[in-house]
C-alpha cells in the first residue's frame, strides 16, 4: 500500500480509474434509488419489468444513452457547448479524489481537503454558464441564470457552516476532521452537544445549501421542467447529456460524503464496538443516507419561487451561519480553551 | 517534470491573457481570464502553496462566473459592435491610458522590486499563510477590507442615487 500510495505515477491513474467505476456505478444505483423511494412514497410499483424488482433498468438506460445520437444544434457556440459537459463532470470528479476512506487511506490527503473540495466544486457552476449561454436557447440561458445566482449565493452559508467545523476540528484535512470524531456516534460534530452544541445548527444550514449547491428539490430551478423544458441541458442529448447526468448524481453523492465526514464521523463507526466494519462501508452507508433524504425531500416539498430562493440563502442561512460561526468560535476559545 | 508544468502553466496563463484581448466576444474574454487564473492557480500549486491556490480558484473561479453573469445580462451583445467603434474612435487616448499604466506598473517595480512580498514562511500551508496574514500584515489587511466596504458603500450609493430618478421620469 506505501509503496503504491508514495509512487504518483501508480497512485494516480489507479483511483482516477477507481473514482470513475464509483461515480458510474453511482449513478446507476442512485437513478433506481431514486425511481424505487419515489415510487414508495407515492404507493407505486417503480419500475419492475427488467430483472427482480426491475434492478437492470437504470444498467439498460445507461446502454440507451450511449447508442442515442449526439445531436449539435446550428446557430450554437460549438466549443463551448462541446466543452461544458466535460467541465461540469470534471469538476464533480475532482471532488472525489480527497475523500476518506478509513484511517490513513484516501486517494489524497491534502492538507486543505476542506476548501479543495469547495474550489472544485464552484467549477461545475463554470460549466453551466457554459452550457446554458452556448446552447443559444432561451430555456437553457434562464437555467444557467438560475443555477449560477444559486450556486454563487449558496456558496457562501455553506463555506460558512463547514468553517464552524474547520475551526473545531483545528484542521482542514478531512482525515483529521475524521480522526477527531472517533469513539462513537456521541463524538460525531453533528450530534455532539458536549463538544459545541453550534456544530448542530451548521449541519443543518450545511445540509440545506448543499441540496441547492447540487440543485436538488426544493432548489431545483435551474432545471425546474415545469418552466423550462430541461434548463441548462435542453439542447444536450446522448453521451453529452449522460455526462451532465452523471454529473449530477456524482454531485449528490459528494454532498453526503462531505456531509457524513464534517458532522457524522466519516468513516468512523456507530460504536467503537462494531470497528471491525471496514471504513469505506461505513463512509458510504452514511453518504447513501443523505442521497436517500434527498429523494425523500424532493417526494416531499414542492419547489421555491426564485425570491423565496434568494430570500432563504441571503436572510436566513447566511446569517444563521454566522452565528454559528461566531458562537462556536467563542464556544471554542471559552469552554475548551 | 516542475519545469514542464512551468512552462505549460505559464503558456496557458499568457495564452489566456491574450485571448481576453484579442477576442471580441465579451464570453470568450472571461473564458481566457478563467484560463489565466486557472493556470496561476496551478502555479501556487507548483510553488508548494496549496491553500493559496485554493483561494485563488475560489475567489477568481467565483469572480470569473460573476463577470459571465454581467457579460450575458447586462451588455447586450448587439450593442457590442458599437462599442468596438467608439472605442476605435478614441484609441490614442486609451493608447495613452494604457502607456500610463504601464509606466506606473514600470515604476512600481523599480522602485520597491519585490520588498512588499509576503514570504509566507517554510511552505505555504494554512498556518503560515494565517501567521503572516493576522500577525505580521494585519493592518495592511484590515485596512484593505476598508477599502472593500467603501467600494460596496458607493456601489449601493451610486445605485440609490439612479433608483429614484427613473422614477420621477415614469
Amino acid at each position: 500500500m506505501d509503496f503504491l500510495m508514495g509512487n504518483i505515477w501508480l497512485w494516480g491513474p489507479i483511483t482516477a480509474v477507481v473514482i470513475a467505476a464509483v461515480i458510474t456505478v453511482n449513478a446507476l444505483v442512485s437513478v433506481y434509488l431514486e425511481r424505487k423511494v419515489s415510487a414508495w412514497m407515492q404507493n407505486r410499483l417503480g419500475p419492475m419489468e427488467n430483472g427482480p424488482q426491475g434492478i437492470f433498468q437504470t444498467l439498460i438506460d445507461a446502454v440507451k444513452l450511449i447508442l442515442k445520437e449526439d445531436i449539435i444544434a446550428r446557430g450554437i457556440d460549438r466549443p463551448l457547448f462541446k466543452m461544458a459537459p466535460y467541465i461540469v463532470f470534471g469538476a464533480s470528479f475532482a471532488v472525489f479524489a480527497v475523500t476518506p476512506l478509513a484511517e490513513g487511506v484516501s486517494p489524497a490527503d491534502l492538507d486543505v481537503g476542506v476548501f479543495y473540495v469547495l474550489a472544485i466544486s464552484s467549477f461545475v457552476a463554470v460549466g453551466i454558464m457554459m452550457a446554458g449561454w452556448s446552447s443559444n436557447n432561451k430555456w437553457s440561458l434562464y437555467g444557467a441564470l438560475r443555477g449560477v445566482a444559486q450556486a454563487v449565493s449558496y456558496e457562501v452559508p455553506l463555506s460558512l457552516a463547514v468553517l464552524t467545523v474547520v475551526m473545531a476540528a483545528g484542521s482542514m484535512s478531512l482525515q483529521t476532521v475524521c480522526v477527531e470524531q472517533g469513539g462513537g456516534f456521541w463524538n460525531w460534530n453533528g450530534l455532539a452537544l458536549h463538544k459545541n452544541p453550534f456544530l448542530v445548527g451548521s449541519f443543518l444550514i450545511y445540509f440545506i445549501a448543499s441540496l441547492a449547491e447540487v440543485n436538488r428539490t426544493p432548489f431545483d430551478l435551474p432545471e425546474a421542467e415545469s418552466e423550462l423544458v430541461g434548463g441548462y441541458h435542453t439542447e444536450y442529448s446522448g453521451m453529452r447529456f449522460a455526462l451532465f447526468f452523471l454529473a449530477e448524481y456524482a454531485n449528490m453523492l459528494a454532498a453526503g460524503i462531505l456531509a457524513s465526514v464534517l458532522f457524522l464521523g466519516g468513516w468512523q463507526p456507530l460504536l467503537p464496538a462494531l470497528d471491525f466494519v471496514p471504513g469505506p462501508l461505513w463512509l458510504f452507508g452514511k453518504a447513501y443516507f443523505f442521497v436517500v433524504l434527498q429523494i425523500w425531500i424532493r417526494m416531499t416539498l414542492p419547489r421555491l419561487r426564485v425570491d423565496q430562493l434568494m430570500y432563504v440563502c441571503w436572510k436566513v442561512l447566511v446569517p444563521g451561519a454566522l452565528a454559528m460561526l461566531v458562537l462556536g468560535g467563542l464556544w471554542q476559545l471559552m469552554i475548551k480553551g | 517534470m516542475e519545469g514542464i508544468l512551468f512552462v505549460l502553466l505559464s503558456v496557458l496563463a499568457l495564452g489566456g491573457g491574450l485571448w481576453v484581448l484579442l477576442r471580441r466576444s465579451p464570453v470568450d474574454s472571461a473564458l481566457g481570464l478563467l484560463t489565466t487564473m486557472v493556470a496561476i492557480a496551478g502555479h501556487y500549486m507548483l510553488l508548494d502553496a496549496p491553500f493559496l491556490a485554493a483561494v485563488q480558484l475560489i475567489v477568481y473561479g467565483g469572480a470569473v462566473i460573476i463577470l459571465f453573469l454581467f457579460v450575458i445580462m447586462l451588455l447586450n451583445l448587439r450593442q457590442d459592435r458599437l462599442r468596438a467603434r467608439r472605442l476605435a474612435a478614441g484609441r490614442w487616448v486609451y493608447a495613452l491610458a494604457g502607456v500610463a499604466v504601464l509606466f506606473c506598473l514600470a515604476g512600481i517595480f523599480l522602485a520597491g522590486g519585490t520588498s512588499g512580498a509576503v514570504d509566507a514562511g517554510p511552505s505555504g500551508t494554512v498556518e503560515a499563510f494565517g501567521e503572516a496574514l493576522f500577525r505580521r500584515w494585519v493592518y495592511p489587511f484590515e485596512l484593505t477590507s476598508v477599502l472593500l466596504l467603501a467600494a460596496l458603500v458607493g456601489a449601493v450609493a451610486l445605485t440609490r442615487h439612479a433608483a429614484p430618478k427613473a422614477e420621477d421620469k415614469a
